[in-house]
């Protein structure tokens, strides 16, 4: 009983201490810049591939939809952890908003047809990437590198196919970035710590 | 909890932004004329059977798009003397983006149609075997044109590399070939005028073989106006087919792209097949709101709509793949078409088809291994497709 105490005392004590720690707010954030985010990857990721598909639209839609889903419960997951994730992927999306628009504003001057609304659009696309960064690179590398392969051994696969690769690869990359965070940050949570250090004392 | 009613207004909003645009056409009662039916001298022509999008966003679009065009023009009979289409007789259809006056197609019928169009050798010449030539962006000079100022609604013109020989527009070739001719225009080509004449371009169908039948399917509006154009010939025992031309738009806007899931040429597509569909039930007699007529081509469990005559349907599909979902769809739309042997029409991309359904008289068929890209481009930047009905 007392060693009980004494272990709630210190687990108690210990959270307001802890640099890691979920909230409302975070768990808000991280479920719309997950949902965000995984949406918008999962659709540019399907476009090509799924233009190769009977279903076509039906397919972007369902892998939008999935890739959302993901990104919702993963953003979560995160929020109800930790804060400091979910603010660096706010951080990122802010930085991928501003890096797309400005992508966007280049391909205005050189792409017909390419309007302002394009360049909101190549804005917002650029901050669910960012917010993901990390993995949407790691996946555009790995994407590019097998495109590339295939483009090479199959003379059926061509360049489209490459790119779709690449992009499919990179939002691969960006949708897991959020669930790997989120493990991350399970593994790294405090809410676990004290209870083994209440163990030890209670022992 | 407040937070999960947030989520449930994200989670609603983005499948809300995912919905699909939708494709069905429906048949304008009073017909459609460009550049606007209250313009003084052009009334509606109503011998044209007009299929436009139900969607009103889309109807809008192509009504500001079809103020910028002249009106469409039919001449039903050839003017040369080409004789009847026999039983048993070849007809060559052939698709074929002219990429506006780039295409050389006065070469281009006398060298792969047999068909020379100086007068001299017309009149004394042996007739050709009939044609049919399925055209995209073809162009018409004319003082019909409306004047218009330069806006939104006004591509620039088609950039054509020079080549030797006269730029002669549609009407212009029909008239020196002496065939007959469909041609209505999607947009203008450029806003510019020459000497009181203005230029648009768009789908049209020329033949050695008196036309009928005219109907003009305006495509769901995704970046330019677009009217796919559909005929129909006969040999002289009146077994018919009928003939498409169309153009699918390259792509929409990346918001768009976004939004509906890249479904600009899916959605095009279908929309032909949907207004080919209610011609044909219409003809059939069947009554188009039944649930078979309705559900068709995804209804598999029902019975298949048997139609009496043959479809062929060629144009610019604007594909980089063959197996793109608009192809897939078509090759199920029209199953008696012929293999795509993979050659690109144009640059590495393969981007024109031809696409075939045998009518349940059968008397039309397709002349095994006669589908072809013709190997020179005659100066436009596609090649043609040919295959050989008989």
């Amino acid at each position: 009983m007392t060693a009980g105490l004494a272990a709630a005392t210190l687990i108690l004590t210990a959270r307001p201490a802890q640099a890691q720690e979920g909230s409302d707010w975070a768990r808000v954030g991280g479920s719309a810049l997950g949902l965000y985010s995984g949406a918008v990857l999962g659709t540019v990721g399907s476009l090509i591939p799924c233009s190769q598909t009977y279903a076509g639209a039906r397919c972007v839609r369902g892998l939008g939809v999935l890739g959302g889903i993901v990104g919702l419960g993963a953003g979560f997951y995160l929020g109800d952890l930790d804060e400091d994730p979910v603010v660096d992927a706010y951080r990122g999306a802010g930085y991928g908003l501003l890096i797309g628009s400005a992508a966007g504003l280049v391909l205005k001057e050189v792409v017909e047809r390419y309007n302002w609304a394009d360049v909101a659009a190549t804005g917002l696309v650029g901050a669910a990437v960012g917010s993901s960064a990390e993995g949407a690179a790691i996946g555009l590398a790995a994407g590019s590198i097998v495109g590339a392969a295939l483009y090479w051994a199959i003379p059926s696969f061509d360049l489209p196919n490459a790119v779709g690769v690449a992009v499919m690869g990179m939002a691969l990359g960006g949708i897991s970035s959020w669930v790997v965070r989120g493990v991350e940050a399970e593994k790294a949570s405090p809410a676990a710590q004290p209870v083994v250090v209440s163990y030890r004392i209670a022992l | 909890m407040s937070y999960a009613r947030c989520l449930i207004v994200i989670f609603a909003a983005s499948l809300g932004l995912g919905c699909a645009m939708k494709h069905e056409q429906f048949l304008l009662p009073g017909g459609r004329a460009c550049p606007t039916p209250d313009a003084p001298g052009i009334e509606t022509d109503l011998s044209i059977g007009w299929y436009s999008p139900i969607r009103s966003g889309d109807q809008k679009a192509l009504a500001k798009w079809c103020t910028t065009v002249g009106p469409a023009v039919i001449d039903s009979l050839p003017t040369g003397r080409f004789g009847s289409w026999q039983p048993g007789d070849s007809l060559a259809v052939v698709t074929w983006n002219l990429h506006g006056g780039a295409g050389n197609l006065l070469e281009f019928i006398d060298v792969e149609l047999g068909l020379s169009c100086d007068e001299r050798s017309a009149a004394s010449g042996p007739h050709p075997a009939h044609f049919v030539t399925l055209i995209q962006e073809a162009f018409r000079r004319s003082e019909t044109v409306p004047s218009v100022p330069d806006g939104p609604t006004i591509p620039p013109p088609l950039t054509e590399k020079p080549r030797p020989g006269p730029r002669t527009d549609i009407e212009e070739v029909a008239r020196r070939c002496g065939l007959s001719l469909f041609y209505v225009p999607s947009m203008r080509n450029g806003a510019a005028e020459y000497e009181g004449e203005g230029e648009d371009r768009g789908n049209a169908i020329l033949s050695t073989l008196p036309l009928s039948d005219f109907i003009a399917i305006e495509l769901p509006f995704e970046a330019q106006r677009r009217v796919a154009v559909a005929a129909t010939v006969h040999n002289s025992e009146r077994d018919s087919i009928r003939v498409v031309s169309l153009h699918l738009d390259v792509a929409s806007s990346l918001l768009r792209l976004l939004t509906t899931g890249n479904s600009t040429r899916q959605r095009q597509g279908l929309a032909i097949a949907d207004a080919l569909l209610e011609t044909e039930l219409a003809r059939a007699g069947v009554a188009d709101s039944s649930h078979e007529a309705r559900c068709y081509p995804y209804c598999s469990n029902e019975a298949t709509p048997q139609f009496n005559s043959s479809t062929i349907v060629g144009g610019d599909f604007n594909t980089w793949s063959v197996n793109e979902t608009v192809i897939k769809h078509f090759n199920r739309e029209f199953p008696n078409s012929p293999p795509h042997d993979g050659q690109p029409t144009r640059g590495a991309y393969p981007t024109d088809y031809l696409f075939f359904r045998r009518g349940n008289d059968g008397s039309i068929d397709l002349m095994l291994g006669s589908y072809r890209r013709v190997a020179d481009s005659y100066h436009s930047d596609h090649h043609a497709r040919l295959l050989w009905l008989k």
